[in-house]
């Protein structure tokens, strides 16, 4: 859509004058500031990126959005995926289900991705649009494992599915696989709020 | 007195079985002898590590079909046989999924993938997933470099750079292996990386 977009707005560009184009520019600078103060003012609660949006990023750019604020005492659960992944694919439901019963408690749900970055078209945003995830979407595409594996946790030998959870400075790691939403209320109850 | 002792011993157990999970903990460290095997090949018959009589060190790999990570690394490997099988560094790939799970693992798929990449290491099945937990296996592909004693001198990844091995900046494994031919012990020993977890029912 937004390639699409962007080709329009090219050849269109292309057949007007410069007085013209700088009109157009504006009139689209202005839309662009607006649109997303339009698009809250429906929905105020719901500050969660839209689905199909995912942000590349190496270890030094993720690493201050894991568990970001924390003095604000929220609650991040991290996940640690592939699209290749099975187990990963299996237990991404009861993650969503989880988020979704208590992210109005203070509850992130952040999904960091290690497919290849040359699926990010091909598989990474299909899979995200389909499974519907509501969720900050990171593709982490970062080679060099051995330096960033020991910062997320000193526990995880490399194996995904992988799971972190943290709120503030206290945080806990899982490598392992979930298989309901109960085992996964077990781990984030000690971190949520009375 | 017997309820106090069941109950310690329980609660010893219930410690180990939780040791025995967390991590990379309940395998091999570095220094452990590593124990032998008898698994099936790919060619149909079965290799010990104690089939290599003068071998100067082994450079097992779990290893499977299925995971991108491992298909990553297969060229890598070839080369890795080429260059080290000669210099007495036999490499060993171990696949320990279980097929039922996996079926792209099965004993068949193995004998395909092999032909398909001509391997030239042995590519065995870790039948009934007894050999991997020993290691400590917890991903593939993992990597355990041993001496000719079988002591575990090196665990971790191939090299720093799985997408890319043209951005290899960093040879893990044969920076170990050079330092084990020289008698010297291998810095970095233990290193991580992004793997496929192992397979199982247990």
């Amino acid at each position: 859509m937004v390639r699409f977009l962007r080709l329009v707005t090219i050849i269109f560009l292309q057949k007007i004058n410069a007085l013209e184009k700088l009109l157009f520019l504006l009139s689209c600078n202005l839309l662009l500031f607006i649109s997303p103060v339009m698009g809250s003012m429906g929905n105020s609660s719901n500050t969660a990126p839209p689905i199909g949006e995912v942000k590349v990023v190496n270890f030094d750019e993720l690493e201050p959005l894991l568990c970001p604020n924390p003095e604000d005492n929220e609650v991040y659960i991290v996940n640690f995926f592939a699209t290749w992944c099975k187990p990963c694919v299996e237990e991404l439901p009861h993650f969503l289900e989880l988020h979704r019963k208590y992210k109005d408690e203070g509850l992130h749900f952040v999904l960091v991705s290690l497919d290849f970055l040359r699926q990010l078209d091909s598989r990474l945003i299909p899979f995200i649009g389909e499974h519907q995830v509501e969720a900050e979407v990171f593709l982490l595409n970062d080679p060099y494992a051995n330096e960033w594996i020991p910062k997320v946790s000193g526990d995880w030998t490399g194996a995904i599915p992988a799971t972190l959870v943290c709120n503030g400075d206290k945080s806990e790691f899982f490598e392992k696989t979930f298989h309901s939403i109960g085992e996964l209320e077990d781990i984030i109850k000690p971190f949520l709020k009375d | 007195m017997k309820t106090v002792l069941t109950f310690l011993i329980s609660i010893s157990l219930l410690f180990a079985a939780f040791t025995a999970t967390a991590g990379d903990g309940g395998g091999l460290k570095i220094g452990d002898v590593a124990p032998d095997f008898s698994l099936k090949n790919v060619d149909g018959t079965i290799v010990s590590l104690s089939d290599y009589e003068d071998a100067n060190g082994f450079i097992v790999i779990f290893s499977c079909n299925h995971c991108p990570f491992v298909v990553a690394y297969e060229d890598r490997m070839n080369d890795l046989h080429d260059q080290y099988a000669t210099k007495g560094f036999p490499l060993i790939a171990i696949n320990p999924n279980d097929p039922e799970l996996v079926p792209a693992d099965s004993f068949e798929k193995m004998r395909e993938r092999a032909a398909e990449k001509g391997f030239q290491f042995p590519y065995l099945l870790d039948e009934g997933q007894t050999v991997y937990p020993q290691y400590g296996a917890t991903r593939t592909p993992h990597v355990f470099l041993l001496d000719s004693d079988k002591v575990v001198r090196y665990i971790g990844a191939i090299d720093d750079n799985y997408q890319d091995e043209e951005g290899v900046t960093e040879k893990f494994l044969e920076n170990a292996i050079s330092a084990v031919a020289k008698g010297e012990t291998p810095d970095p020993a233990v290193t991580r990386a992004i793997g496929c977890t192992i397979k199982t029912r247990k």
